[in-house]
């Protein structure tokens, strides 16, 4: 048989594992149709943010909600101690109060 | 071996070259196959990396438009405190807010299991009404007398699990180191599996049991939940919030959807930093093939030359060697990844994520793949590849035939 048939063989055999990833996944994501209703129910009756993938934390069970000195709970200046605090970025703290300024007061349109 | 001629077809002539090219990558069978490795490796990782992150990106995003407008919290010395009732009024009567809701929640750590669980207090009623009873597996009915309507909870996948394992499934006792008694509270029902990414470290309970478990006194509560019927207004009306009550912090949906944005960033964290010791290797392959051929190929090049193939042919030969193993090992990488996450639910990779918990979900993830993502991997690793592979072939075979075979 010439090299170039059994490359041939090697990559029709990798097209239909291809094929079954596909339609696997066309199956899962028709499946997930049918979850998401629940995920949508459950989170209108429950209005807690985030995933519950990681609970060693609060910071990290429910870190969009996380206090602003989130890592250093602890004690002051302790380092993020769990393995999974590395894997998120921090969450977008815009909206803390900041500290106090001298001078004319904020006004409405400072938001804008 | 067929000698590749120039007659026949195009495809013809093609498909002798790749038959050649195959057999000289055959004769250098150790050094192709660990570079088919490396690169099933470095393809493999990336796109696992890809998988992971967007396919939780994707179930955050799955749930975000039901999520409150603006959620209150008071905080003192950069920690959230428990935010009084007399609030409420204020907030209310900013022109735009529609109602403003109290909520109960906090964190049980029970020590024996060393587990954290998420304890949310709400009217149980609702749950136990119309649609929303899809989303409970509902348990036997509590046997009457034992039926305390404030001591009853609906707990996540998870909980129940370890629950079980401490043979307290149908009921659970609260105790706190500064009661006398220990509270049962009667579980009524487990959330279904399909909710377990959000749902499975929950304990919901009727408002007043959780106020108890939590130790919050009447009047007192964890955070506010603001609904604001117009978008527009969201942003605004958090600004005013901030501005009345400066010890107050708001998060709006905005906010939390662009954390879900970047929550699993794949840049962030350890899984870039453990790809870099193969994006190195890989690095390292790439400079050895481009920094020139080793005197064997040199020789097999000038042989060619002097048999009398041209250089086109040559770079033909090349491409093809360096195309053949860039889409093997792409296709190959890809597809054991995608089985690897969606099937085996990424052993390994899944505890980077999960951390020290001990409450697990099953990381039943539902795939979903980015095309975009699957370009990136091809653009940076077969392009660069590929080409990178010919150009030394090319300076050999543009060189004196006699002066290659001389110096070898």
């Amino acid at each position: 048989m010439r090299y170039s048939s059994k490359l041939g063989i090697a990559l029709l055999i990798l097209m239909l594992l291809a094929l079954v990833a596909v339609v696997d996944y066309h199956r899962q994501r028709a499946e997930y149709a049918d979850i998401i209703w629940m995920r949508q129910a459950l989170q209108k009756a429950v209005g807690l943010t985030d995933l519950s993938i990681t609970t060693a934390a609060r910071y990290l069970r429910h870190y969009s909600l996380g206090d602003l000195t989130t890592p250093f709970q602890d004690y002051p200046a302790s380092l993020d101690h769990f393995p999974a605090g590395f894997v998120y970025t921090p969450p977008d703290v815009s909206d803390v109060p900041k500290p106090i300024k001298f001078g004319p007061l904020p006004t409405p349109n400072e938001g804008k | 071996m067929e000698t590749p001629t120039q007659s026949g077809s195009w495809l013809e002539r093609q498909r002798s070259i790749i038959d050649y090219s195959l057999q000289s990558m055959f004769r250098r069978r150790t050094k192709n196959s660990l570079i088919l490795v490396m690169y099933v490796l470095l393809i493999f990782v990336v796109s696992s990396v890809f998988f992971i992150t967007g396919s939780l990106t994707v179930e955050l995003f799955s749930t975000v438009d039901e999520l409150p407008d603006i959620t209150v919290q008071k905080l003192i010395g950069g920690r959230q405190v428990v935010i009084q009732e007399s609030y409420f009024q204020a907030i209310r009567e900013i022109p735009g807010v529609e109602a403003v809701e109290p909520r109960i929640w906090g964190y049980f750590y029970l020590e024996e299991l060393q587990a954290n669980f998420t304890i949310f207090g709400m009217d149980l009623t609702m749950l136990e009404e119309g649609e929303y009873q899809r989303i409970v597996d509902w348990g036997p009915a509590l046997k009457k007398g034992e039926e305390r309507p404030e001591f009853r909870m609906i707990i996540g996948e998870g909980v129940s699990r370890l629950l079980k394992a401490i043979q307290m499934e149908d009921s659970f006792l609260f105790f706190q180191p500064n009661w006398d008694t220990a509270i049962p509270f009667g579980i009524i029902g487990t959330f279904k599996s399909e909710t377990q990414l959000q749902s499975n470290d929950l304990m919901v309970m009727q408002t007043e049991g959780a106020r108890r478990v939590l130790e919050l006194k009447e009047g007192e509560y964890t955070d506010l939940v603001v609904h604001v019927p117009n978008p527009e207004e969201t942003k605004m009306i958090a600004l005013k919030i901030r501005r009345y009550y400066p010890e107050l912090r708001t998060v709006t949906r905005a906010q939390i959807e662009s954390t879900y944005t970047s929550a699993f960033n794949w840049k962030a964290g350890f899984v870039l930093s453990s790809m870099l010791v193969v994006i190195f290797a890989f690095l390292v392959l790439i400079w050895d093939k481009a920094s020139g051929l080793s005197p064997a190929e040199k020789k097999e090049i000038g042989i060619l030359k002097a048999i009398g193939w041209d250089t086109e042919m040559i770079l033909s030969v090349k491409f093809w060697e360096s195309f053949i193993i860039s889409l093997l090992a792409s296709i190959f990488g890809v597809i054991l990844s995608y089985f690897y996450i969606y099937w085996l639910h990424a052993p390994g990779l899944k505890e980077i994520f999960i951390g020290w918990s001990t409450i697990f979900p099953s990381f039943d993830l539902v795939p979903h793949i980015d095309l975009k993502f699957l370009l990136l991997i091809v653009t940076v690793t077969v392009i660069p590849y590929s080409t990178i592979a010919i150009f030394p072939a090319w300076k050999a075979a543009i060189t004196d035939t006699d002066f290659i075979l001389r110096n070898n």
